[in-house]
Formats: structure tokens, C-alpha cells, sequence
């Protein structure tokens, strides 16, 4: 007994198995999304047409709703909906081949009926299939308002029915086959054109151009150079152009078509560090480049014997130098002092070199002993550090004595054979 | 086991058959078959005869579409013949077409939901292709009615069973096809198991009947 309840427990089970599996099959079926836009038989000879818009009313809302809905379709296709604001074009009059559109409370005479919201109307020619003039009426007798939440059962959304009747407009016929779309026939919550109307949109006029470039960015040494970028194009019909504004930079070549390359070139950099960019393919690409690396600067003082137990330190500016370095030794090469110092006026994390008229000054806050020294400075300009300077030896001797002349004869001079050492002057 | 096995398949079939809640057109409104019986002013069966696309003044195209009348479900007709005008239509090399105008061809044999006998409307049928059911006979020669887009009908359902499925489900669903709310339709096109023409127009008689 136990063995056939089993053996029909196993047999429910992969009934359902094959039933769930059907289901799926089926629901998948139903709701592919592959290519499923409908297209209507006709389409505008190039991807964009004109409506002239002026829908009066509501401070412009209608007006504004139906541009915004007239952008939408030129998101990410090649269809371009052009404007011509302000005018008034009747949609009723299909003799000049403009495209109008407006509220009305019949469709151009013909009674609404009882559940017409909007009509669009397109003029075509049958034995081209092209557009010559489409037209939008929305009806007048409905409630309407602008909103792009839910859809409500007591108003309707005027600028997601606009964007559905601008679908019909470029050629694009209902799509009820489940996928995402906002051609389905009836109205929800879906605002703007989706995937699969992109899509129909690329059907009827080709996919719209897009473009990426890998790296996105180049640094260069001070010396310049040149770097390849890669060009990546959706279609190889895609023409880009490259393009910069900065004297230090070239590119080649400055325009393709499809995927390529473009050779940045930069030129040597004597100044100080540069940035900017160009651009390819409609994308920015980031160039920085570093100032050379800083050189040795000349010292000028202190040199020799020096009374001054804190000596100030001169020596020639570098132009590139954002910081020095100052490093003291004695004579048996022990370290003194180190440290840097900012040349920049609200850096009060450093000590400041004061530079000024080609040089550069820095006092130390601390007495030397009486002694033998050597100094140096190296320069940092916000990238390298250069070479330290040549040293420079000088000894602090605080009673030192000077020699005095006396001027024997009066004449203002002292006589070089009556001298005399003393720390002051006698 | 074999019981349940059938209950199984009729929730798989009942999900496939779900009927479509209410909601609006981009450029239609959808409606319910109730609303339909009670608005439209003349329903028939016929057959079309002839079609001819006049163009006026403004180059506006329209299409007259001749019937034959075979049975007349609601309403009075004197003639045996009816012209209902669709907008749109081709004159020379130059078509109007219309956003989901879907205007019946020569030989077509249809249930019709006329909204006014008086007027001229943008499309001369309730809910436009709601009002719209095709009759074609199957491969034993029994007439079935189809949807204009060519789904076979299987009922109708009650505005009070829509009026519920639409307060549990507030959004519109992947299998809706562009049919009046109410009307269930089979998945598979052409399916033989819709109803026959003479099921279909009963319960819509009935409906009257019940004075809805």
C-alpha cells in the first residue's frame, strides 16, 4: 500500500513538474522580449520632423508637457523631434504639410465618441511609405493634467499620452505583446520610451551613434610625449571628430568613422605643473602633466666666518619651487638642522622662505653654537624634489676681532701700518 | 489524483485566460463589455461589402465601409445594408492613416458595436477595436468569434467580477491585448476552443436581459 502511495506521490510530482514547466514555456513565450515593437507601414524620408506647438492654456503646461514629450524620443535614438514654439499650425489642415497639434472637442469635425482620448493622423505616401505630415489632436471633453506618478482613472496624463501619439508620429504602431513599452495600448505607468521603442525607433531610422574612449585620462612627464587613445563607436557608419584648445597639445587624426585611435601628443613642459583636456568622440579626455623636475639652486650666504650666531640663509629662487629644504651639518657631518619651508603666504603648517627679486631667505629660530658648518637646499615644485645645492661652509665665530686702522695722517683713510684687532671699535 | 491534476490545470488555465482590468488607452479608453451594451446604440452582425476612402477640402481621408446586416443584436435598422465612416484611408498615393484605426476589409464578417447611428465619429465602434469581434469559422465549419486582433474569445465575465480583479490588481497586465475589459481571450491565436458566434451573442443578450 505504502509502495503505490509513493509510487503516486512520484507521479503527482512530476505531473507538476511537467505542468510548471509548460507554464514557464508558455510564459515565456508570451512575454519575449525580443523585437517586439510594431511598426506602421511608413516612415519620415529623414529621422526628424518639425511640430509647431502652441496649445494655450495652463501657463504653458500643455506646451511644456508636449516639448518634454517631444525630447523623450531623442534619448538615446537618432530621431530628433524639432520645434517651432509659438506657432500656431491647425492639425485639422493637411494641405501645408506642417505638423500642429491642439485640444478640440471634435477630431477636426469628427465626433470624440465616448472613449477617444487623442488621435494622431499621418499623411503619407503610399508607393514611398514616406511621411509628408502627421498630426496630434487631443481631446478637448477629457480631463487632463500633468503628472508622472501612476496613472489615474480620473485624469488623464497628457504628456505620456503625447509621448505615445509621437511614437505613432515617427512610425511606430501599438505593442501589446507584455514587453515594457510606452506603445502598448493602454496607458500605465510607463512615462517615456522604453528598450524595446528605442529599438523600433533604430528599426525604422537606424541606432543612434554612441561612443566610448578607454583610458578617459593621460599623465606626462615633464618631458611630454604622446599616448594612444581608444576610440570605441556603436556602428562603424559613426563619424566622431577630436578636438582640444591647448597650445601644448596635438591630437591625430582629428576625426574617424567606427572604432579607431587618437595619438595625444604633449609638448615639453618648462613651467610650472599644467593641466586640461580634449575632446574625442564626444567624451573628455583628462590631460595633466608635471613641471621639470626642479634644479640645483646657488647659494649666496652664509660663507666663511659669520658673527651672527642665527644666521640668515639667502640663496637664488627656483622658479618652480613650492617648498625648500634646508639642511645644516657640522664639521664632523652631524645634523644640525632640517626642515621645510613653504613659499606660499597661507601655508601655517610650514615655515615660510621668504622669496623675493630672485632670492630666497630663511633665518633660523635657533642660536648656533661657535663652530664649522655646511648647508644645502633642494627644491620641491609640487611633483619632483630636485638635487640638493652645492654646499656651502661657513663658521660662526662670535668673538671674533676685527681689525681697525688708524687714520695717522687725518685724511680720512686708515694708515695699513698702524692696525690694531679688537672685538669693538677701539 | 486525477481530480487535482484538473484543478491544477484550470488555475494554469484560468491565469492564461485572465481577463483584462480596466484602464485607459493612450489615445483610447478601455472599457467593459456592460458598458458597451449599454452605450452602443446599434450591435449587429454582418458582413462588409464595400469599401470607398473619400478625401474633403483639408485632405482628410475618410473610409466608408459598407455592411451587409445579418443579425441584429441591439437596436433598430430598417435598411439591410449600413455605411459606417472610419477616418483615414487611401485616395490616389496618398494615405491618412490614423493611430490604431483598424478599418475592416471587403469580405470581413464581424460582431459590431455601433456608439451612434447620428454621428460621425473618429472610429464608428465602441472603445474603437473593443467594439470590434471577428467571426471566422473553424476547421468543422462552426462560427467563433475572435477579437480584431485575432484572439479567440473565451467568455465574458461580469462588471462585478472586472470590478473586483480590478481592486486587487491596480495595474495593467503583461497579456493585455487591447480587448474590453471583461472579455477573456486564449492565448493561442486562432484557437478553435473560443466561443461560437451564436455563444457570444447569446450572453450578450442575456446581458441585456438582465438589464445591464
Amino acid at each position: 500500500m505504502s509502495k503505490y502511495s509513493n509510487f503516486d506521490l512520484i507521479k503527482k510530482l512530476k505531473n507538476v513538474s511537467i505542468l510548471c514547466s509548460l507554464l514557464l514555456l508558455v510564459a515565456f513565450s508570451c512575454v519575449s522580449t525580443a523585437n517586439a515593437y510594431q511598426l506602421k507601414n511608413y516612415k519620415w524620408p529623414q529621422p526628424s520632423t518639425t511640430f509647431y506647438v502652441d496649445i494655450p492654456g495652463e501657463n504653458g503646461l500643455w506646451n511644456d508637457a508636449f516639448e518634454g514629450a517631444m525630447y523623450e524620443w531623442g534619448v538615446n535614438t537618432v530621431f530628433q523631434y524639432y520645434i517651432v514654439s509659438g506657432t500656431y499650425e491647425d492639425p485639422c489642415d493637411a494641405t501645408e504639410g506642417k505638423n500642429g497639434v491642439k485640444f478640440s472637442s471634435t477630431d477636426c469635425g469628427d465626433a470624440w465618441g465616448s472613449t477617444t482620448l487623442a488621435v494622431c493622423h499621418t499623411w503619407y505616401i503610399a508607393s514611398t511609405s514616406t511621411i509628408t505630415q502627421t498630426d496630434i489632436v487631443f481631446n478637448s471633453n477629457e480631463p487632463w493634467n500633468v503628472y508622472s506618478t501612476s496613472w489615474s482613472y480620473n485624469v488623464n496624463d497628457f504628456h505620456r499620452v503625447a509621448v505615445h501619439e509621437l511614437g505613432h508620429a515617427l512610425g511606430l504602431g501599438h505593442e501589446d505583446s507584455g514587453v515594457s513599452t510606452i506603445m502598448g495600448t493602454y496607458a500605465g505607468d510607463i512615462t517615456i520610451p522604453q528598450q524595446d521603442d528605442i529599438d523600433g525607433v533604430a528599426a525604422l531610422y537606424g541606432s543612434a551613434c554612441t561612443y566610448s574612449i578607454s583610458p578617459t585620462s593621460g599623465s606626462f612627464t615633464s618631458s611630454g610625449g604622446s599616448s594612444s587613445v581608444s576610440v570605441t563607436a556603436s556602428s562603424s557608419t559613426c563619424a566622431w571628430t577630436a578636438s582640444e584648445s591647448l597650445s601644448w597639445v596635438s591630437l591625430s587624426p582629428t576625426s574617424g568613422t567606427g572604432s579607431g585611435t587618437v595619438t595625444v601628443s604633449v609638448s615639453a613642459n618648462t613651467g610650472s605643473a599644467r593641466s586640461g583636456s580634449v575632446t574625442i568622440a564626444g567624451k573628455t579626455y583628462s590631460i595633466s602633466q608635471a613641471a621639470p623636475i626642479p634644479g640645483k639652486v646657488t647659494l649666496i650666504s652664509p660663507l666663511g666666518t659669520i658673527k651672527n650666531t642665527i644666521p640668515t640663509f639667502t640663496w637664488n629662487e627656483e622658479s618652480s619651487a613650492t617648498f625648500y629644504y634646508l639642511y645644516i651639518w657640522d664639521e664632523n657631518h652631524n645634523e644640525v638642522h632640517k626642515d621645510w619651508y613653504t613659499i606660499a603666504d597661507d601655508n601655517l603648517n610650514y615655515d615660510k622662505a621668504n622669496c623675493s627679486n630672485g632670492y630666497c631667505t630663511v633665518t633660523l629660530d635657533f642660536e648656533l653654537e661657535e663652530g664649522s658648518y655646511e648647508w644645502f637646499i633642494k627644491v620641491y615644485n609640487g611633483y619632483y624634489q630636485g638635487d640638493y645645492s652645492d654646499g656651502m661652509s661657513f663658521t660662526v665665530q662670535s668673538n671674533i676681532q676685527n681689525i681697525y686702522y688708524d687714520d695717522y695722517d687725518g685724511d680720512g683713510y686708515g694708515n695699513p701700518n698702524k692696525s690694531m684687532s679688537a672685538s669693538s671699535q677701539p | 489524483m486525477y481530480h487535482k491534476t484538473l484543478s491544477l490545470i484550470s488555475i494554469l488555465v484560468y491565469l492564461f485566460l485572465i481577463p483584462i482590468p480596466y484602464g485607459h488607452a493612450a489615445s483610447v479608453r478601455q472599457v467593459t463589455m456592460d458598458e458597451m451594451l449599454q452605450q452602443c446604440q446599434f450591435v449587429f452582425e454582418g458582413k462588409v461589402l464595400a469599401l470607398e476612402a473619400k478625401e474633403n477640402s483639408q485632405k482628410r481621408i475618410h473610409t466608408y465601409v459598407t455592411f451587409k446586416i445579418q443579425d441584429i443584436i441591439k437596436g433598430e435598422y430598417s435598411s439591410e445594408t449600413i455605411i459606417l465612416s472610419f477616418l483615414g484611408g487611401t485616395v490616389g498615393d496618398v494615405t491618412m492613416g490614423v493611430s490604431d484605426m483598424k478599418v475592416p476589409q471587403v469580405g470581413e464578417h464581424g460582431i459590431y458595436f455601433v456608439e451612434s447611428l447620428e454621428k460621425s465619429q473618429v472610429h464608428p465602434l465602441y472603445g474603437w477595436s473593443q467594439g470590434h469581434f471577428l467571426v471566422q469559422s473553424d476547421n468543422t465549419g462552426i462560427d467563433r468569434v475572435m477579437t480584431s486582433n485575432k484572439q479567440a474569445v473565451t467568455g465574458v465575465m461580469k462588471d462585478m467580477s472586472v470590478q473586483q480583479m480590478n481592486s486587487s490588481q491596480k495595474t495593467v497586465p503583461l497579456l493585455n491585448k487591447g480587448v474590453a475589459s471583461g472579455v477573456t481571450v486564449a492565448l493561442k491565436d486562432n484557437d478553435n476552443k473560443g466561443l461560437t458566434a451564436e455563444e457570444f451573442k447569446k450572453i450578450l443578450r442575456d446581458k441585456m436581459g438582465m438589464g445591464q
